[in-house]
Order: C-alpha cells, then structure tokens, then sequence
C-alpha cells in the first residue's frame, strides 16, 4: 500500500509538470486538457468500490492541482475539495449502482 | 456509519482538516507553493523549451506549403520597416536634441529586469516566472516580452517566484487606443487567450490590421507599449459601442525571457 502511494505522488507530481509546461505548447485555442483530473477519474473508475487507493490519488491529485494553481486569494483546498468530492462520488456510485470490469491489479 | 467516528479513517480526515485550516489561515501557503516552485524550476524549464522547440517543430510541418509565401511577404515587410526605422532614429535623434536644448529632461528608459517562463496555470490565463520577492518584485508591475509587446502584469508574488496575470486574464482590463489615432477603448480578456478591444464609440471607423497601443490613462500600464492588431470587428445596432477582435502580439508557445519593467 505504501509503496503505491508513492508511485501515485511521483506519477501526479510528474503529470503536473508535463501539463503546466510541456502540453501548454500543444493547446486547442488556448485550451489544454486536464490530465491530472482525467487520470484520476479514470484511476477511481477502474478500482474495486472497496479498496481506499482512489480517495488517497484524489487527495493527491486535488493537492498538486492547487499547489500548481495561482490566484485563488485567500482559500488553498479548493481543488483538493473537488477532487475529494469526484473520487468519493465515484466511488459512492460504483458501490450502489453500477458493476464494471476492474482491473484486477490494482 | 455506527463505527465511523472511531476508525481511522476519521482520525485521518480530522488530521486533514485541521492542516488545511491551519495552512489557510497562516501564511504558510506561499511558503509551501515557494518551495514546489524551487524544486520543480530546473524540470519545468527543461519541459517548456523542449516543449517550444518541439511545436516549432510540428507547425514547420503543418506549415510547409504556406512557409515559402510568409517568407516572401515578411521580406517585403522588412525592407519596409528598415526604411521606416531609419526615419524615425533620426526623429528620435531630433527629439533628443530639442529636449536638452529646450531643459526639458531625456525620456526615460525603462528599467527593466530579465525573467524566464516556468509554466502556465492549467485553469486561467496566467504564468508563473522565476523572480520574486528576493529579487525586488512587486505586484502590479508591467511585464513584457522580448520584443517589447505587452504581455500582463504582476498579480501575487512569492519568495523566488511570481505569478504574471495576461491580458488574456478574465478579470484583466486597460485602457488603449488606435495607435496615430485619437480612438480610445478598453482592453479586456476572455479567457483561453483571446483579447477584445471593447467600448470603441460607435461613429469612430476602424479598419483590420490597425495597431493598438497602451495610454497611460488609469495608471495600470506606461504608455505606448505595444498590445496587438485589430483582427475581426463586430458592430451591431444594439450594443451601444463596437468591438474588435485583437491579435495579441504575444505567442504564447514561443514565449521565453520576459522583462518586468521596475521602475514604474
């Protein structure tokens, strides 16, 4: 478990820099896709319900977007909050409601 | 949800709660995005001039039948401009000796400071660059390119780092006008690097390609910097002003020192 939660904090931690400083050059009208929030609805998507490993890529996700992320004044958690909200809500609607193919490797 | 408020999990929410209350309310969160900043400075310089030189790269491809026209026309431009530039050195020779004869005082130069690009925010119009506080950097400073065109100005400031709100920024707006004309209008950005020029007066006739300068009005931008073309002009017979479309004479992909100008 450990040692996925650091392979998780280097994958975000690299994917940011690439998407604040590489894919900038390769925007669409000024536009780049988010990868960091892409790869972590996909890493919610494709988990067992039960395992926790999502909500810790969330919290991490969440937590690179917004140290990466200038000018919102005063409030720091606001991408970490959302990203919370989106893994949990996944994974709360995957529990319920829905069977999917997982992977099951992870 | 019985044996919620004693497991871990609980434990660790509260931990997370109180570390965000606490780094809000203190200012610990400049210090904490200073040091990523410092870290991560050296990997992201590498990716953005790799990333520069690789959609040159690409464009060169895409680009190759119409390169050799935009060659053509850019040389015609040029020996236009040469001639142009040689005829205003000898103006601006003129100005110098009529101010020092007259007492006066020469115009200033700015003063300017040398930054490079880090990265790009990935939600709003706004860069990060690698001077800060320790480098003399105060908010709301002009930043321009290294052709001298405008670009934005300095919004929060950190230890080593500061962040540069464009004029393509939502909430970015300045006066300007037609550059040998007397029409004067706002500049105002729309996100996803698009400018407007806005609340032009209706009986006023502008034509594409005309270039557009700062004025000093409003105290945010010295003068006479350059900001862009008019592109696209929309006037309709509801709005009470017309607007146009701007080519901002920034690239953002080719984009790599920047000077801040401080002494404003």
């Amino acid at each position: 478990m450990i040692k996925k939660i650091i392979i998780l904090i280097l994958f975000f931690y690299f994917l940011i820099l690439f998407q604040t400083s590489f894919l900038v050059h390769f925007n669409w009208q000024g536009i780049v896709p988010n990868f960091v929030l892409i790869a972590l609805i996909f890493i919610n998507l494709f988990e067992k319900p039960e395992k926790k490993l999502g909500i810790v890529a969330g919290f991490l996700g969440g937590f690179y977007l917004d140290i990466f992320s200038l000018s919102f004044q005063g409030f720091f958690g606001f991408y970490t909050l959302i990203s919370l909200a989106i893994s949990l809500f996944i994974k709360f609607i995957l529990r319920k409601h829905v069977r999917f193919p997982v992977i099951k490797k992870l | 949800m019985k044996g919620f408020f004693k497991s871990k999990v609980s434990l660790i929410l509260a931990f997370l709660i109180i570390f965000f209350i606490v780094l809000n309310f203190t200012g610990l969160i400049k210090e904490v995005k200073n040091f990523f900043y410092l870290i991560s400075s050296p990997i992201q310089k590498t990716f953005w001039q790799l990333g520069t030189k690789t959609s040159v790269f690409f464009e060169g491809i895409f680009e190759m039948k119409n390169l050799k026209k935009e060659n053509e026309d850019l040389q015609l431009k040029i020996e236009e401009l040469k001639s142009e530039n040689t005829a205003l050195k000898e103006l601006k020779k003129e100005n110098e000796t009529l101010r020092e004869a007259l007492n006066i005082g020469l115009a200033k130069e700015f003063q300017l400071q040398l930054s490079q690009i880090i990265s790009k925010d990935s939600s709003q119009d706004s860069i990060l660059i690698n001077k800060g506080l320790e480098d003399g950097v105060k908010k709301g400073l002009p930043v321009i390119t290294s052709q001298k065109t405008l670009l934005g100005r300095i919004g929060q400031v950190f230890q080593n780092f500061s962040e540069v709100i464009l004029i393509s920024h939502k909430e970015s707006s300045f006066d300007a006008r037609i550059s040998e004309r007397e029409i004067y209008g706002v500049i105002r950005g729309k996100g996803n690097l698009e400018v407007y020029f806005d609340l032009i007066p209706k009986d006023e006739e502008i034509f594409e390609g005309e270039i557009i300068v700062t004025t000093s009005l409003g105290g945010i931008f010295p003068q006479g910097i350059l900001v862009g073309t008019v592109k696209e002009i929309k006037k309709t017979d509801i709005e009470p002003f017309q607007t146009a479309q701007v080519l901002s004479s920034f690239d953002l992909k080719k984009l790599d020192n920047l000077f801040i100008i401080t002494d404003f």
